[in-house]
């Protein structure tokens, strides 16, 4: 039960991109069609239930031991970066499906902010194993479900008429902010 | 002090830990590729142009290695780069002619408006509003969706005018061709003479109501052509441009004047290969 309130809290109510403002460059970098946010989201995803993972063994069994809490941002950032480097490895020499499919979204969110913060919430948050890797899978399929709305809508915009000084970024800008004031009114859903 | 070196300490050891997974992993995962794949890959233009089929050189080039896909089908290999990969494959590789972009519609500026379109000013959208109130449902509504997806600079483009593509800029990769909502712009063989500025498959009838510079299926040119080049397809004048040798009779007899020849300045088709 608790888990199911972990997952759900960070799938909407504390989205990463709309309510803690994290992974932004991806949001507004691959959100220009629907096939590439998709990949993006299902990268990330699956980026974030294994690196929560790892980085919270990490952090139980070196940092914590060794009592250098303190290192947690730079050791994860490597850590997450290894990971993704050998997750690609095998990847690349057991299923070229799936490495056609990730491509080349799996190297870009290495150093992805969305990925850093979900790995230090789980500690600061004191989470247990089972609750960090559940949070970052839900905080992954959040980003997932805002990425697709995302590029859905800018899919959409590209076909309408937009004053030429809001054109690109702008309008895309205010659409995302806009999302997040829609997302605002998923708060206080598990406050009762 | 003691912080410091602690510090430094752990993360040595974790950067040296993970460096070391990381070599053996990619010793462990090492996957084999094809050499020849790179080799390929250098000799491609490198445009990703995906006139080939492929979305990029790469996966190409490892396609002609794996699959045996053809080596010409690349729209800009020059003669001695297709042998280079011929002497690579150890295959014959026969190059085939370049080919062109042409525009199959004079008529987009002059043909008859059914109303002032006044919206998102891009054919693809204009389509979708009764083809941007033109009364001709086979004509260059003139808003460039070509300029915008040519790579090569070979279209020029001007508002309310029939873009223009440069036969020497143009590599045939049909980007545009893909691109068009209405399906006029056509790939032809850059030697080829003879073409037939307009699309439609309307009857005459309608089409001299709405267009003064449209098809009217006459069969003028088909009854002149002394090669029998020229035929009517599915309400369309095609010319076969294997059996065409350039004679101008077609161009003579059209009384619209709409078959026009690609090369006019003296040189002809030599001038832009």
């Amino acid at each position: 039960m608790e888990l199911l309130a972990v997952f759900f809290s960070v799938l909407i109510v504390n989205n990463f991109i709309l309510a803690k403002f994290l992974g932004l460059c991806p949001f507004f970098g691959v959100s220009r069609d629907l096939r590439s946010a998709a990949s993006m989201g299902l990268a990330v995803t699956f980026v974030m239930t294994a690196a929560s993972a790892v980085t919270w063994a990490v952090n139980d069994h070196v940092l914590e031991p060794c009592g250098v809490m303190y290192l947690q941002t730079i050791v994860f950032i490597l850590v997450i970066a290894t990971l993704v480097q050998f997750v690609e490895l095998v990847i690349k020499k057991l299923s070229p499906m799936l490495q056609r499919v990730l491509g080349i979204y799996l190297p870009l969110i290495t150093t992805n902010c969305a990925v850093l913060g979900v790995c230090l919430l789980n500690i600061k948050q004191n989470m247990s194993l089972a609750e960090a890797v559940v949070h970052g899978f839900g905080g992954g399929l959040g980003f997932a479900l805002v990425i697709c709305i995302m590029a859905g809508i800018r899919e959409r915009l590209q076909m309408s008429r937009v004053p030429l000084a809001m054109q690109g970024m702008p309008i895309s800008f205010i659409t995302g902010s806009l999302m997040a004031l829609a997302f605002l009114g998923f708060h206080g859903l598990f406050a009762g | 002090m003691g912080t410091i070196a602690v510090s430094a300490l752990i993360l040595c050891v974790c950067g040296l830990l993970a460096g070391a997974a990381l070599a053996l992993a990619s010793r462990a995962f090492a996957v084999q590729m094809d050499p020849r794949i790179e080799k390929i890959e250098a000799v491609l233009p490198g445009a990703n142009c995906s006139g080939c089929g492929s979305p990029s050189c790469f996966v190409y080039a490892s396609r002609i290695v794996n699959e045996g896909a053809s080596p010409n089908l690349c729209v800009q290999l020059r003669g001695e780069a297709a042998e280079e990969i011929g002497r690579l494959l150890g295959r014959e590789v026969t190059l085939r002619e370049r080919q062109v972009a042409v525009v199959k519609c004079y008529g987009g500026p002059v043909s008859k408006k059914l109303f002032s379109y006044g919206g998102f000013q891009s054919c693809r959208v204009a389509a979708y509003y009764s083809g941007g109130g033109n009364a001709c449902e086979y004509n260059c509504m003139t808003l460039g969706d070509c300029f915008q997806v040519c790579q090569f600079g070979a279209i020029t483009h001007t508002r309310g005018l029939t873009p223009r593509i440069d036969p020497k800029m143009c590599t045939g990769c049909g980007r545009c061709v893909r691109e068009c909502p209405r399906n006029i712009i056509r790939l032809v063989p850059v030697s080829a003479r003879a073409h037939v500025a307009c699309s439609s498959r309307d009857k005459g009838s309608v089409v001299r109501s709405i267009c003064p510079v449209g098809c009217i299926s006459c069969l003028k040119c088909v009854n002149a052509c002394p090669q029998q080049a020229i035929e009517l397809k599915n309400g369309l004048i095609e010319i076969d441009y294997a059996k065409c040798t350039a004679c101008g009779e077609c161009l003579r007899t059209c009384p619209r004047g709409i078959i026009v020849d690609l090369h006019p300045d003296p040189g002809g088709p030599e001038a832009v290969k």
